[in-house]
């Protein structure tokens, strides 16, 4: 089967969002990411088992806009998900 | 006296987001799902997450619904996020009380020979794999240095039944230094079944024990999935049901059932089994990678797209026999809808983060080694005991300060592992350590190819397409479930005998 490549703008995805995206086609792909001046540069190779890559473009360019919505809501909300969960799981008087 | 009006009380300075995760759901394209810290979740057009990110979203039902499920909150000081803050607290309370199970191996013999079992059984003959009274009471210092004050003690096997005074003495040396009523203690034995007898019923009706066995299904498929030499599994476990049942009261007998490769055809079958032996819940459980179930994969295995046909079409009967009336519930469903559902702290160990194994369990087996989870002692009888955390005459604390501890909380925080940090179904699953080793040879593991992660995927998303779709009708009978769900079941739902 053959492979799939794919550019992604690099003044709109940091690495972090595109390296979310390609650890999740991992598990079908053989991945690697390069670069050059302006894009990343994903090329995915079906594992031995992969189904159809017919789509594998398509949803690969979703899955990236979510993971760099995911990168937001996580920069955004960082600073009080420590403070939760350090509030959450400090035992406090009568509560070991 | 004069009140402020309404809209003195609306939000005027913008919003912030708190932590969430989103994905999509195959029944439901045009929406997200959003899930929160706690467990809380939202169903929004797909059209409306990046104004939800961006913080453009309208004062609204929508804004408020968020607001109220701590996915946003408002600047400002007419907003908290003390609600949040006690849901995730009562969420995680169970980190606070330590190891509450715990697994007393009180022999390694069992009659049966199970393709799948999960451990290595010896002939009934062999009782030098039998734990040692001498084990034994150090295992009983162990539970008593453990802070919790509720405390499950289950006797597994094998078949426990076979060491059955060993039983007696550990339980009588429990209650004995429990006199002063200190903890609260629940007995559960994990049997076939098999070798009562009215004496041993009184000894369990007087301390109040829940008796968990195994039942396959109807006769043809337990027999084959459990041969004895009698071929007669399924009539003697029917027969210590019943007489269970008889002396303890129908309460405090549970059955679970393991699906093998034959099982997955034949799921309305198993359902009414369970009906027409008159359970009230049942436990569809898939094959673990141990044990002898490793070594007969090939015969006994099957992949996680397959046990999802099956689970779907086992869930719809067990609905079919609510909606007439027959009360009937799925374990794990009604576990997960407990989660989704309320925030309060899950009492099964296999679905907790921080992981159960260890934090929430100790397992201590014949020989006296000590296990963070069942599944630990599993692969340290498959000749790896890379998870055995020490010895029963060791301290909790040498326990916990150990090499293999420390190798267990390298894999036991979902909210830190690649692949689940942002899942949206990450607040009702469970880190497995273990697992993720015994199936891919790292503790952390790789999601994105492991059949685990593939199979909860698939059962979260129809649970919630589940709940989405359901009529009012289904939605009483779910959230029923969920109300069960949320009772402490640890112990109860652990593992079934061999």
């Amino acid at each position: 089967m053959e492979g799939v490549s794919i550019r992604l703008r690099k003044s709109i995805f940091p690495l972090a969002a595109v390296t979310r995206t390609c650890h999740r086609y991992s598990g079908d792909f053989r991945v690697d990411i390069s670069e050059s001046e302006d894009d990343w540069l994903i090329d995915l190779l079906p594992a031995a088992n992969a189904s159809s890559t017919e789509t594998v473009e398509a949803r690969f360019r979703n899955d990236a806009l979510d993971d760099l919505l995911r990168l937001q809501v996580q920069e955004q909300s960082r600073g009080v998900a420590e403070a939760l969960l350090r509030a959450a799981l400090q035992p406090i008087d009568g509560h070991r | 006296m004069n009140f402020a009006h309404p809209s003195e009380f609306e939000p005027n300075d913008g919003y912030s987001l708190l932590p969430f995760q989103f994905g999509r759901l195959a029944s439901h394209p045009d929406q997200v799902l959003i899930t929160a810290l706690d467990g809380q979740w939202q169903l929004i057009p797909s059209t409306k997450l990046r104004e939800v990110v961006d913080g453009s979203l309208p004062l609204g039902d929508l804004y408020f619904d968020l607001e109220a499920r701590g996915i946003i909150h408002s600047n400002g000081s007419v907003s908290s996020t003390a609600p949040v803050l006690a849901r995730l607290r009562t969420r995680k309370s169970f980190l606070f009380e330590g190891p509450s199970l715990h697994i007393f191996v009180v022999s390694l013999r069992c009659h049966h020979s199970c393709g799948y079992c999960q451990v290595s059984r010896q002939p009934v003959a062999n009782d030098s794999f039998d734990l040692s009274r001498a084990n034994a009471l150090l295992a009983v210092d162990r539970l008593f240095e453990s802070p919790s004050n509720s405390l499950t003690v289950e006797f597994q096997g094998g078949e426990p039944l076979l060491a059955f005074e060993r039983i007696q003495e550990i339980t009588e040396e429990i209650v004995r230094r429990n006199a002063n009523g200190a903890k609260r203690i629940r007995f559960v034995v994990a049997t076939t079944l098999h070798n009562l007898s009215s004496e041993r019923l009184a000894f369990f009706r007087k301390h109040d024990f829940h008796l968990s066995t195994s039942l396959d299904g109807p006769a043809w498929l337990h027999n084959a999935n459990r041969p004895t030499p009698g071929r007669d599994s399924y009539e003697r476990t029917i027969e210590g049901i019943e007489a269970a049942r008889e002396a303890l009261g129908e309460s405090r007998v549970a059955a679970l059932t393991t699906i093998t490769a034959q099982s997955l055809e034949h799921p309305i079958e198993i359902v009414d089994e369970y009906v027409s032996r008159r359970f009230h819940s049942i436990f569809l459980r898939p094959l673990s990678p141990y044990g002898f179930a490793a070594r007969g994969a090939l015969r006994l295995g099957y992949g996680p797209e397959r046990f999802s046909a099956f689970y779907r079409a086992a869930f719809e009967r067990i609905l079919h026999h609510n909606r007439n009336g027959y009360e009937l519930d799925e374990a794990y469903a009604s576990m997960t809808l407990g989660q989704m559902l309320y925030s309060y702290p899950n009492g099964y160990v296999d679905m907790r983060s921080p992981t159960g194994a260890g934090f929430g369990a100790l397992v201590y087996d014949y020989d006296g080694s000590v296990y963070p989870s069942d599944e630990a002692r599993m692969l340290a009888a498959m000749g790896d005991p890379v998870f055995r955390l020490g010895h029963v005459s060791q301290s909790i604390r040498e326990l916990f300060t150990s090499s293999a501890m420390e190798k267990v909380i390298r894999g036991a925080v979902l909210e830190a592992i690649p692949g689940c940090h942002d899942c949206v179904f990450r607040p009702y699953c469970g880190a497995d350590p273990i697992d993720s080793y015994a199936r891919q040879g790292d503790e952390i593991g790789h999601r994105p190819s492991s059949p685990f992660c593939k199979r909860q995927m698939s059962f979260f998303e129809f649970m919630f397409e589940a709940w989405l779709g359901s009529d009012a009708v289904d939605q009483r009978i779910l959230r029923g479930w969920a109300r069960e769900g949320l009772r402490t079941r640890s112990g109860e739902l652990e593992h079934a005998p061999a």
